[in-house]
């Protein structure tokens, strides 16, 4: 889904990175309120084992095998606001040394695993949970929030990619079609992983998990260790 | 006779409740050379951690040079170094110079001062031209080597080594009781050592606390050492030499070598001894 | 073979002995550097002909001899993704109607279905090669001093330095329990098992992960860290940068005009 340079035109690319702006000072300032000076080596720590844990592949149904996008499982464990700035700082890592991605197109990168494959996750999870109010509302919210992250980030990348005219060789139908069918079997796999490691976290350290801290404040609270 | 750390009654609990140490209570003298010996998952390194003021106590106290450690910690942590068991803890930054330099920078000292104390730094632990270097790319011993210099170089008054001889080769260890040796001489420097390393214990230190959760016994090292049935149900060792001389002692049915060597050095002293003089 | 597996994986990605060297672009300051990366690759994609293409490609690779990198890590460096452009390409070839080069049944391949591939995967492959340039001549440390001096928030700087530190630490830990579960599977696995397992790998690696999290936090107080970092490195732009740029907008302004206003195609 890392889309390099050279495949959208600069419009667009122009466009995402107008687009990820505020989302970047919204969750600069979101960190800032909601955690300590402590987070930020436990942030970086932990960045780096998602950055580790992208480079493993992991079966999907099909008979392919594919990498955990780990969007889903950094907004549920560091909230939204955290789950952005690391998956931003993956994202760079991975473009500059493995020029998975780009300079140019970092924007739009940002946008759709950042943005929305954090955010849609962590919005879709947070629903749940507080609907269902239990450890299976969770998984539910988990499953689900993975598999929609997922499946709209590879949409919005084809739209972009179809919306590139000068650059992009194809028609966005086949561009979204394309990112859209392939993705919503990677959306399984990786809804699947996200709610194993969710309840293998929650059963052993659910002490580490910050959801309380990291809601925002319009959202009713719930206390997670309650409902295990 | 001033103090350098004081403990009293200190008990420390993780957050998942896991008790680490119970009522451990403990005196450092200024200038002194104290070792923590104790097995693993002791509380070693929680002792030492709470004694830099990174954790705080669950119960007890703690005092620094006189002053409680919880009023006006950050002085106090510019006076306390401590170098963790695990170099990869405290080696965060892209290159070594960043991670030398991450102290002084923090203490505000001024850009002449922190060149100079960063060079000095690696100089001591023979790590002068390692500046660019990403620690990520250096061997385990040199990682502990350059964990050292980030701490020497805020020149500490009172100094902590957790496991400081672990993955050095021979040469390495011998530098680093050179290095301590100097500043314990030179700048009065405190020490406190945790350790497994039994033969390296007698170099640089002067007395020991056995810990497993709590003090088990405290004495000179002489003393520690000559009790090997508390040392063993400590689970602990004693130095190589120190076992040979009770053998010996054993073998020949007396208590013919007193006090037992506990270096190689008192060892050849103690042999030519007996050597020229059999009976 | 893991362990060869992460050094040959180190040496390729993570090397940096080509930024160390001394020759001419390493010296070059790095947000000269990374502003020239931004305008290559922005004149690329702007570039509608395969002569500008080819034209800039070669520039860069000549940048990249004359800093003294290895052709053959150059290009392995680079290839990955124009590979993958590659095989997104292909169809083009078949689809794209015009001039019939081929026609064999159903295999009809098209003058313009070429024409349209080969820009494509060649536009690629400038940006990714001019990219892949800035990692090769400039030190990690150097790029985040210059985002720094750039005035990207600290928030970001400290943490990738921190992250790319501990990238190679959480690696190596993933490979090892890789092995460990591999040494103690001895039949073929379901898939969803195989999920399973994974899943448990991940989440150890987060617990522990999160704990040097903590550990890293405490060793960096011990030093006095109150929320910020502060850095000694200084940086100053000299005339061999300004001569450094004024060549690229150069470059940039003859590929643009060249195409623009003279139609050159
Ligand atoms: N973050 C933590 N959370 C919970 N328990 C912990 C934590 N860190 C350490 N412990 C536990 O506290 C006990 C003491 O640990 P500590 O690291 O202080 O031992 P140690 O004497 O230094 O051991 P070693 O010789 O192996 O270094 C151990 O049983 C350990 O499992
Ligand atoms: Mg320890």
């Amino acid at each position: 889904m890392h889309i390099p340079d050279g495949f959208l035109d600069l419009s667009i690319s122009t466009i995402m990175f107008l687009l990820v702006i505020p989302f970047w000072i919204f969750s600069i300032k979101g960190v800032r309120s909601v955690l300590s000076d402590k987070q930020v080596p436990l942030m970086a720590t932990l960045t780096a084992m998602f950055f580790a844990a992208q480079m493993m592949n992991y079966p999907i149904i099909g008979g392919t095998t594919a990498h955990l996008l780990g969007g889903p499982i950094l907004a549920i464990t560091l909230g939204p606001y955290a789950g952005l700035i690391s998956m931003t700082i993956i994202l760079f890592i991975q473009a500059l040394f493995f020029g998975d991605g780009g300079l140019i197109t970092f924007g739009a990168n940002v946008w759709n695993m950042g943005v929305i494959g954090v955010f849609i996750p962590y919005l879709v999870f947070i629903i749940f949970m507080k609907i269902m109010r239990n450890k299976k509302g969770m998984l539910i919210g988990a499953f689900l929030g993975a598999f929609l992250g997922d499946v709209l980030a590879a949409i919005f990348a084809g739209l972009e990619l179809g919306l590139s005219t000068i650059n992009f060789p194809y028609n966005v139908q086949i561009a979204v079609m394309a990112m859209g069918v392939h993705h919503s079997v990677i959306g399984i796999g990786e809804g699947i992983a996200t709610v194993m490691i969710l309840s293998i976290l929650l059963s052993k350290r659910s002490d580490l998990l910050q959801l309380q801290k990291m809601a925002p404040r319009w959202l009713p609270s719930i206390d997670l260790r309650g409902s295990k | 006779m001033d103090l350098a750390i004081e403990v009293k009654d200190l008990s420390y609990s993780y957050p998942d409740g896991f008790l680490a140490l119970d009522r451990v209570s403990l005196k450092v003298i200024l200038n002194e050379r104290v070792a923590i010996l104790g097995p693993n998952g002791a509380g070693k390194s929680t002792l030492l951690m709470l004694i830099s003021g990174l954790l705080k106590p669950s119960k007890g106290s703690i005092h620094i040079l006189g002053r409680p450690i919880d009023e006006n910690i950050h002085k106090i942590r510019s006076e306390i170094g401590i170098v963790f068991q695990d170099p990869d803890d405290q080696l965060f930054c892209p290159t070594l110079w960043e991670d030398v330099t991450f102290g002084p920078l923090n203490m505000g000292l001024s850009e002449d001062e922190v060149v100079k104390r960063g060079k000095e730094a690696l100089r001591m632990v023979g790590l002068d031209g390692y500046e660019e270097r990403a620690p990520h790319h250096l061997s385990a011993g040199e990682k502990k080597k350059a964990a050292i210099a980030t701490v020497l170089v805020m020149k500490p008054k009172i100094l902590i080594l957790d496991e400081p001889t672990a993955n050095l080769d021979p040469k390495g260890k011998k530098e680093l009781v050179k290095i301590i040796d100097n500043l314990h001489k030179n700048q009065k420097i405190t020490l406190i050592i945790a350790t497994h390393d039994m033969d390296f214990i007698p170099l640089i230190a002067d007395r020991a606390y056995i810990l497993n959760k709590r003090i088990i016994a405290e004495g000179n090292l002489e003393d520690i050492f000559s009790d090997s049935d508390m040392m063993m149900k400590a689970g602990l060792d004693l130095p190589t030499v120190t076992r040979l001389f009770e053998f010996i002692n054993e073998f020949m049915g007396s208590d013919k070598v007193k006090p037992i060597p506990l270096t190689i050095e008192q060892a050849l002293q103690e042999i030519k001894r007996l050597l020229k003089n059999p009976q | 073979m893991i362990s060869n597996f992460l050094n040959l994986f180190e040496d390729i990605f993570f090397n940096e002995k080509y930024s160390s060297l001394n020759f001419i672009i390493q010296k070059i300051d790095p947000r000269v550097k990374i502003f020239s990366s931004i305008a290559l690759i922005s004149i690329a994609i702007l570039a509608k002909s395969i002569l500008t293409l080819i034209i800039l490609t070669s520039i860069i690779f000549i940048l990249s001899i004359v800093s003294r990198i290895p052709l053959k890590i150059f290009l392995i460096r680079t290839s990955l993704i124009p590979l993958f452009t590659t095989l997104i390409a292909l169809p083009l070839i078949f689809i794209t109607p015009g001039n019939q080069i081929l026609n064999l049944n159903f295999i009809n391949i098209t003058t313009e279905g070429v024409h349209k591939a080969l820009i494509f995967i060649l536009r690629v492959w400038t940006c990714v090669n001019s990219l892949i340039l800035l990692t090769l001549t400039t030190k990690f440390s150097n790029i985040i001093n210059a985002m720094e001096k750039l005035k990207i928030p600290k928030i970001f700087t400290v943490m990738i330095s921190i992250t790319y530190r501990f990238i190679f630490l959480s690696i190596n830990e993933a490979y090892r329990m890789l092995l460990a579960k591999e040494s103690r599977t001895f039949k073929k696995e379901s898939r969803l098992k195989e999920i399973k397992t994974l899943a448990s790998m991940l989440s150890t690696l987060f617990i522990r992960s999160y704990e040097r999290g903590e550990r890293v936090y405490l060793a960096m107080m011990a030093r006095g860290y109150n929320g910020s970092v502060n850095n000694l490195e200084k940086m100053s732009i000299n005339r061999r940068d300004v001569v450094f740029i004024l060549i690229v907008l150069f470059i940039c302004i003859i590929a643009l005009s060249s195409e623009y206003f003279l139609g050159v195609s």
